[in-house]
């Protein structure tokens, strides 16, 4: 089946045998696939009713999860260019790409209609509000008295209740050609000078094939990807993916850490197939492992995709191996509509690589602009069908990424001898902050606002759970002084939760080079060392050591047959006569006592480092 | 038991036989549950 | 065999409603089904765990000192079980018989458990009904295993239908239900028992020598049996509880019997007698002999049950003792004579302990021993 256009999609769901099966899978509830077929097609009737038309762009904000599936899905049968604004994003920015867009509407919560003071009564423009329904408290009761729901004013004209007004018109759509736009997302650039990158048809169309095949998805997929939905992993990834392949799309919750629990047990509950999601939430996932490391071990998961960030080699290592599961790493850029290059397990490929292109060519330029050998650095470029239409009213941008029709990624890449490609780094001045993009620029610049502010510079430094985390470098005015707390509140409503800086570092001055540009790479450097005196508090490598020779001379298995993974349940001799060894082996060599709590606690060499670690720190 | 069944014998012959087996076991159960109780003292009520 | 058909039967309502009804009201109709039965078969126990539940969970989650407060239930549920073990029931008029309260023995230690594991920090985010739930569920109400709360929760919290849980449930409660009415009941309490009473004094060694190995056997399909029956039901209702037995007659030494035999009991005692005296004493010696102490009083209060776990406390020292010494590393040569001489030797053991508290006296137990060792002659 080779679906070119989007009312393809349509017209096999109508005469599908699958139409009661689940689409999205909530917490508490099913949206089936005729639900959302028939609320598709009474929308449409709607649009046409207010005598929308394709190409015509709407902005689309809203915390519900099914209602931005439900409207983004709407509007590409229709036609509408679906324009992505994030709920969460500050107003600031919500009004530049309002602005920047042009739209001929919106369709967004009753809440950012005020917020953003949007003037619903501008009759050149389209408006919808989304009205959540309230919980129905009483709902038995009201059935049961027959109650008619009670329709205010105020819910009349929103959404949903606008649905009751309209019946599923058969008047006949327009049919969109490939060339026409389906959607824009903002990404990059400035908070005055937001980039809008452009997708057409046959971008995500040609691109929804290749992640089909990539992940080797049908109806029977159960796709777990509780991302956000503003982003392209969230929204195609997610909704549209699954609705291609009239597969289930399970959404019980957003992620969270405190639900790190919940997660773990959806994998089983809702018969995931294919878990996607980012680095980071496979690194938390990693650390609170206890306890759940069978929960990938189900009749039906087939594969975790790794998604918007570079996967650490050793997470990738240890993930597989905790877990007993297997992990695709998808490289992608938003310009691309989600992925490009695939490190898939059929065929296998390099782990630690982000594999080979699909459906598209790549090739890597060097400083010199010439094409790269094998394990020569360069610029990644890519092309093909799915690459996008350039950036919304910015021929500049455009012009400086896209050339000849090959998208220069700004990556830095090494092919090896076989031909599977590698990130080495980047040359774009942007900080991977556990799947979400942040430009410092952006922050840098609100932060400059501040009065008590001379001068400040945002940068990325490694982090262990988020890849990167973003900080800033702060010289003050003099004689005055500023509080970190006191910079976050200034900065909380300019800048969105990812652009707020994770620590601030203090200077007397910054270092600059000769053109006056303050020096990103000495400023790195100085804010390491300024971390260095504060903490270390890692066991080293020689701890480690010490407590698997203990292991390994106490339960009798070969030293390099353990690992830091091991627990009392993967290590053979590991009985009571063989705890009390190992307790009392590691109590001499280190010098310390370790409780009753502590003793019954320690199951596994993780948990020992662990207790051990917080020890040592003690003493 | 089942795979043991479907490894040995295939698929269908393992349905069959294992219904026999099913049933076998209730026949015998059904049989001889007039039986006087030889329960282990210490199962605890 | 009664009780369980009465066990069963009260649990296929539950059963039934439990997968029928929205998700949030599932395990309603299951504590409702035990509330109803406990109260139709013991009141007192009924009465029991349902302070001890209400007083426990709030004790544990609003006194300011966690170790105050796990001695609080600690205590408090040893009291409860030792009054009840001790026969106090009797003389204070409380209870009528000296039959412990309808599983007893079973929740008062997974009370223990959940207040230790709380000591240790180491329970789940849970609610109250959550624990309600863990405690009044019904399968695994009467025969134990003593499963442990954290896997509970976690089967709670991913719960779905599943058809091959489900028909491994059947499949399990078949095989208890013979094992208890055809092997257990027939073939051994039965056949084998008329034919060792039949034997003529003439082969006194060779039937005496039978009555243990009827004894034994008899214990291991019953039981066995029985938590099959309770396993079964229990991945009926979704839940993996964890596995009570793993062919103990395979053990090739007594520290391994122990990981086969009643596991959800020994793996108790591990956890909650055996590492914290090993961290107070530093003595594994002593751990081990009060954690054994601790098993065979579980089972009954009296000397015999003390002989019994001072002479297996031996035995697993020997064995710790044994387990590197010359002997052993020789017979590492010829695997097959290893492995069958640790299975013949430690199932002899076994039995042969067995008969310390089969018999009525001590007496007639020393009685059975010169018969075994021939020194009755």
């Amino acid at each position: 089946m080779h679906i070119s256009n989007i009312s393809e999609v349509f017209e096999t769901l109508e005469h599908s045998k699958f139409q009661n099966h689940t689409f999205l899978q909530e917490k508490s509830k099913n949206i089936s696939y005729k639900q959302l077929l028939n609320d598709v097609n009474k929308l449409c009737s709607y649009f046409q009713k207010n005598d929308l038309k394709p190409g015509d762009k709407i902005i689309l904000s809203t915390t519900n999860d099914y209602y931005t599936a439900l409207f983004f899905i709407a509007f590409l049968k229709y036609g509408i260019v679906t324009v992505f604004l994030d709920p969460e994003v500050q107003s600031e920015r919500a009004k530049a790409i309002i602005k920047k867009s042009e739209v001929n509407g919106f369709v967004m919560d009753v809440a950012l209609f005020t917020s953003r003071h949007i003037d619903s009564d501008n009759a050149a423009l389209f408006h919808l509000k989304i009205h959540e329904e309230r919980q129905k408290k009483g709902k038995l009761l009201n059935r049961l008295l027959k109650q008619k729901k009670t329709i205010t004013p105020e819910t009349k004209s929103t959404f949903p209740s606008i649905l009751d007004t309209v019946t599923a018109s058969h008047k006949p759509l327009i049919k969109i050609p490939p060339s026409h736009l389906a959607y824009i997302i903002f990404t990059s650039g400035t908070t005055a000078a937001p980039k809008g990158v452009r997708i057409t048809h046959e971008n995500l169309l040609t691109h929804l094939h290749t992640l089909t095949k990539a992940y080797h998805l049908d109806h029977e997929a159960r796709i777990l990807n509780i991302l956000m939905l503003y982003h392209a992993d969230g929204c195609i990834q997610g909704p549209l993916l699954t609705l291609f392949n009239q597969a289930t799309w399970v959404r019980p919750f957003t992620f969270d850490v405190s639900n790190i629990e919940s997660l773990f047990n959806a994998i089983y509950k809702y018969r995931v197939t294919h878990f996607i999601t980012v680095p980071t939430v496979l690194s938390f996932m990693e650390k609170f492992k206890d306890s759940y490391e069978d929960s990938f071990q189900t009749e039906d998961f087939k594969c975790v995709i790794s998604v918007a960030s570079k996967l650490e080699e050793k997470l990738w290592y240890d993930f597989e191996a905790i877990f007993k599961t297997q992990i695709i790493n998808v490289y992608g850029l938003t310009e691309t509509v989600a992925g490009s290059l695939f490190c898939t397990i059929n065929p296998p490929c390099k782990k630690g690589t982000i594999g080979l292109p699909i459906d598209c060519k790549a090739k890597i330029i060097t400083e010199n602009g010439v094409e790269a050998k094998a394990n020569e650095e360069g610029v990644l470029w890519l092309k093909g069908n799915h690459i996008f239409k350039g950036y919304l009213n910015d021929e500049e941008a455009t012009k400086a990424i896209l050339q000849e029709g090959w998208l220069i990624t700004g990556d830095i890449a090494v092919r090896d001898t076989k031909g599977f490609y590698k990130i080495v780094g980047r040359t774009k001045n942007t900080i991977n902050a556990g799947g979400i993009n942040v430009y410092p620029e952006q922050v840098t610049e609100m932060i400059n606002t501040n009065p008590k502010i001379l001068e400040s510079i945002c940068l990325g430094i490694p982090d262990t759970n988020f890849g990167e985390k973003l900080v800033s470098a702060i010289v003050t005015k003099p004689n005055i002084t500023l509080e970190k707390t006191e910079l976050i509140a200034f900065l909380r409503p300019l800048l969105e939760q990812s652009q707020i800086p994770k620590d601030v570092f203090f200077f007397e001055t910054l270092p600059k080079g000769l053109s006056g540009k303050i020096q990103t790479n000495e400023v790195l450097k100085l804010i390491i060392s300024q971390r260095k005196n504060i903490k270390t508090d890692t066991l080293n490598e020689t701890h480690q050591h010490i407590i698997k020779a203990s292991a390994s001379e106490a339960f009798g298995v070969a030293i390099d047959k353990i690992t830091m993974m091991d627990t009392s349940k993967s290590l053979e001799g590991w009985d009571s006569m063989g705890h009390l060894i190992f307790i009392t082996s590691l109590e001499q060599q280190f010098g310390i006592q370790f409780s009753t709590s502590e003793m019954m606690t320690i199951n596994s060499l993780k948990t020992t480092e662990a207790i051990l670690s917080q020890k040592l720190k003690d003493v | 038991m089942y795979h043991w069944l479907f490894n040995k014998f295939g698929e269908k012959m393992a349905n069959i036989l294992i219904v026999i087996w099913y049933l076998f076991l209730l026949a015998l159960i059904v049989l001889f549950s007039p039986h006087p109780d030889g329960r282990f003292k210490y199962l605890a009520w | 065999m009664n009780i369980l058909l009465i066990l069963i039967g009260f649990c296929i309502p539950a059963l039934i409603l439990s997968w029928r009804l929205p998700e949030k009201l599932q395990f309603i109709p299951v504590v409702l089904v035990t509330i109803i039965f406990l109260f139709y078969k013991s009141p007192l126990s009924l009465l029991l765990l349902g302070l001890s539940c209400i007083i426990n969970y709030h004790v544990l989650k609003y006194m300011p000192s966690v170790t105050a407060a796990t001695l609080v239930v600690v205590l408090q549920m040893c009291f409860i079980f030792l009054f009840f073990k001790l026969d106090y029931a009797v003389c204070f008029n409380v209870s009528q018989s000296s039959i412990l309260p309808l599983g007893l023995s079973y929740y008062s230690f997974r009370q223990i458990h959940y207040a230790i594991e709380a000591y240790k920090k180491q329970l789940p985010k849970h609610t109250f009904l959550d624990y309600v739930n863990y405690l009044f569920f019904l399968p695994t109400l009467l025969v134990g295993p003593i499963n442990r709360f954290q896997t509970f929760i976690k089967d709670y919290n991913r719960r779905r239908w599943d058809n091959r849980l489900f028909s491994m449930g059947l499949e399990r409660i078949l095989y208890g239900l013979t094992k208890i009415t055809f092997l257990g009941n027939y073939i051994i309490t039965r056949k084998l028992n008329t034919f060792i009473s039949s034997i003529s004094d003439d082969y006194l060694w060779g039937s005496t020598y039978l009555k243990i190995v009827s004894f034994f056997a008899n214990s291991y399909i019953q039981f066995s049996g029985y938590s099959d029956v309770a396993i079964g039901l229990s991945l009926l209702f979704g839940f993996k509880v964890m596995e009570n037995f793993n062919y103990p007659f395979l053990a090739t030494n007594i520290a391994d019997f122990w990981k086969r035999w009643h596991i959800s009991l020994s793996d108790w005692c591990k956890d909650y007698i055996f590492f914290p005296f090993l961290s107070i004493t530093r003595n594994a010696k002593l751990s081990i002999l009060i954690s054994m102490i601790t098993l065979g009083l579980w089972h009954e209060i009296s000397i015999r049950y003390i002989l019994w776990a001072l002479l297996h406390a031996l035995a697993i020292n020997i064995w710790y003792k044994y387990e590197n010494s010359f002997l052993q590393k020789k017979l590492d040569h010829i695997p097959l004579l290893k492995k069958g001489l640790g299975i013949f030797i430690t199932i002899h053991f076994v039995m042969f302990s067995f008969v310390i508290v089969s018999e009525n006296t001590l007496n007639e137990s020393l009685e059975v021993f010169k018969t075994l060792l021939v020194l009755n002659i």
